[in-house]
């Protein structure tokens, strides 16, 4: 994977958070992951296949999507239904810009939602995957990204 | 009744008609189950008829083929642009106005990998097919277009995979040429290192905290990153020292800057993967060659490793455009042995010590032979454990020890002047006086080391000084004999006993 591709996608979540939210999210440090399963409340994946392949997901806890929630939606009252449509919009919002930004050519899987954190979420074995930290409003999340 | 013969007729002729076409409709359909080509028919909505192979539907199992829009078939398997491709193509295969030879180049189907997905929509597999289309006539019109596929799905793989093997085995062949001049233990020493560093980084990178101060982690990571590029260098190893020399360009830039956010560890880790990717590549390649676990045995000879191969490339470089002549003595020193939090100060006491001896310590081989001594200077190095303490022995016999007598000789009527020394430790170790006026930045024990060579030295020498001490380390000077001088260099050191 390059570096541009890491840009992309980190770009592309934290426009995410700016634009919605409009309060700015924060990246942390990056690191390569290890078996050690990154996965929070709820998940978002999309996968990716064409010229180059692999998956990304995005995996926030119930309190922050909460929080976003009644920041998008002005409620308090939010159904499981509605933070797994928020997460797979996030998702989705990635998704989109990847397509947007990568062409035709790949093909961009439509926005699977996990809940709980039970299990890892599976990723291609022989690719390695990048673990980026966001923190927004001091609650962590974070984005995988595994790409050919 | 002559019209109930003539329906009867009609009803036998139609009966006759639907046996048999029952029956050549049924062998059709056995000659297509038989065949290992995928065939089947469109009609001019583009949908499938109930005609098609086995071998079709196979491909698309578990999906229902039948009647389906073919279109539909591929969706989500190849790209929006195949797929739009596609549509214009076919429906041009039932435009009489285009020619069918001359419109076949257009086909986006000739050669395509279609994706499949598991239950997620995730890409689980993929098969490789070339579709070919025919136009079928009835009475002069395009009735059908028959499709035919053949799954090269084999001969993709295999053709990539060639590909992929003549890059990797010859990316194997010029790693292995490299590896193969080095001492195995060497290269066990070499793993052992990067690997360590390696971890180290990766540890930091993700134990750090957002809100941590970057550059800290960046100054950490720096260092790591000068470790593993130096020892790429020490071995000689042209493709790991590319790497990790850029490696450490990128780290040096990004640490210069101003503002350190998380974004900016980007490369770092990016680098960081590929680096942990070729080690695991070289870790594989050793495992490989025949023999390996048991030759990489390590012997005393090279009990030394990449410490004595640092030393051994010093004394080479300083002593090449000179006529000194070095021999260097290291059977009593296991690099292996070094408690890992030493090795830095000991790699840097030593360099700094060789370099300062082999500078204004040891003459040219002639002036030995003049001074009728070994036109080979002596330069021997020794570890061990004694008491709760882990010491380093550097010893040489080259002519400094006479300005280091002179030194002591200097120290000790300065003793006597002064008094008896505060502690017994103290009075034990008159070298350590020695050492003090040689650490002296502006002090100069010959003319040499009045250059800029020679203050750099010094200057190192005080560096090293700082950190000895910071990490406990004492040093001496002391005469073994008449020809040798002796510095030791003593770190506290306490095994810690198991819990029962």
């Amino acid at each position: 994977m390059k570096e541009t591709d890491l840009h992309f996608f980190i770009d592309s979540t934290l426009n995410y958070f700016d634009e919605v939210t409009n309060d700015k999210a924060v990246t942390g440090i990056p690191y390569i992951k290890s078996d050690e399963p990154v996965v929070l409340d709820y998940t978002g994946i999309i996968g990716i296949s064409g010229k180059r392949k692999g998956s990304i997901y995005i995996t926030a806890s119930t309190k922050m999507l909460k929080t976003m929630g009644k920041v998008i939606l002005h409620t308090d009252d939010l159904s499981t239904d509605d933070i797994k449509d928020l997460i797979g919009e996030i998702a989705n919002t990635i998704s989109g810009n990847v397509r947007t930004a990568y062409g035709s050519d790949f093909m961009i899987s439509v926005p699977v939602v996990v809940e709980g954190h039970a299990r890892d979420i599976s990723m291609p074995e022989d690719l390695q995957s990048f673990v980026i930290p966001i923190t927004w409003n001091n609650f962590q999340s974070f984005l995988v990204v595994c790409l050919e | 009744m002559i019209m109930d013969k003539t329906s009867e007729k009609i009803e036998i002729d139609t009966q006759n008609y639907f046996d048999n076409f029952g029956s050549s409709r049924h062998q059709l359909l056995q000659i297509l189950d038989a065949l290992d080509t995928g065939i089947f028919f469109l009609n001019s909505n583009l949908n499938l008829d109930a005609t098609h192979s086995k071998f079709f539907s196979d491909i698309f199992e578990p999906e229902n083929v039948t009647h389906r829009p073919f279109l539909e078939l591929l969706e989500n398997k190849v790209s929006e642009k195949t797929l739009e491709e596609a549509e214009e193509y076919l429906k041009f295969m039932f435009m009489e106005e285009h020619d069918e030879m001359t419109i076949a180049d257009l086909n986006p189907l000739k050669k395509i990998e279609l994706h499949l997905s598991d239950e997620n929509g995730m890409w689980k597999a993929s098969k490789h097919l070339s579709f070919k289309f025919k136009r079928i006539r009835e009475e002069g019109r395009i009735n059908f277009v028959m499709g035919m596929i053949a799954d090269i799905t084999s001969h993709v793989e295999q053709t990539k995979k060639l590909a992929d093997f003549e890059k990797w085995s010859k990316r194997q062949i010029q790693w292995l040429l490299s590896l193969l001049h080095i001492e195995l233990p060497l290269l066990k020493e070499f793993i052992t290192v990067i690997e360590y560093e390696i971890n180290h980084i990766d540890k930091l990178l993700k134990s750090t905290q957002s809100n941590t101060d970057h550059a800290a982690v960046f100054n950490k990571i720096a260092k790591s990153c000068y470790h593993i590029n130096s020892t790429a260098i020490i071995l000689d190893l042209d493709f790991f020292t590319k790497e990790s020399s850029d490696f450490k360009d990128e780290v040096d830039e990004i640490k210069n800057k101003e503002n350190i956010s998380g974004q900016d560890f980007i490369p770092v880790v990016i680098r960081l993967g590929k680096m942990q990717k070729m080690l695991n590549e070289i870790k594989d390649l050793l495992s490989h060659i025949k023999g390996l676990n048991n030759s990489i045995r390590t012997t005393r000879r090279f009990d030394g490793g990449l410490l004595i191969r640092l030393i051994e490339n010093i004394i080479k470089n300083l002593t090449d455009s000179t006529d000194k002549k070095i021999q260097l003595k290291y059977h009593k020193f296991n690099n292996m042995s070094i408690p890992f939090k030493y090795k830095q100060i000991v790699k840097e006491f030593l360099i700094v010590l060789t370099r300062f001896v082999i500078e204004f310590g040891i003459e040219s081989s002639e002036k030995r032979k003049s001074l009728n001594v070994n036109p080979f200077a002596t330069i021997e190095l020794e570890s061990k454990f004694e008491k709760k303490t882990f010491v380093i022995i550097f010893r040489h016999d080259g002519n400094i020890m006479r300005i280091e007598r002179l030194l002591q000789e200097s120290v000790s009527v300065e003793m006597e002047k002064s008094g008896p020394p505060e502690t017994v430790e103290e009075s034990m170790h008159p070298g350590i006086d020695v050492m003090r006026l040689f650490f002296t930045p502006d002090f100069s024990t010959s003319e040499n080391l009045g250059t800029t060579e020679g203050m750099e030295i010094m200057n190192d020498f005080e560096v090293v000084k700082k950190k000895l001490k910071m990490h406990g380390g004492r040093l001496k000077v002391t005469f073994t004999s008449e020809s040798f001088s002796e510095y030791t260099v003593t770190f506290p050191y306490f095994v810690k006993k198991e819990n029962k």
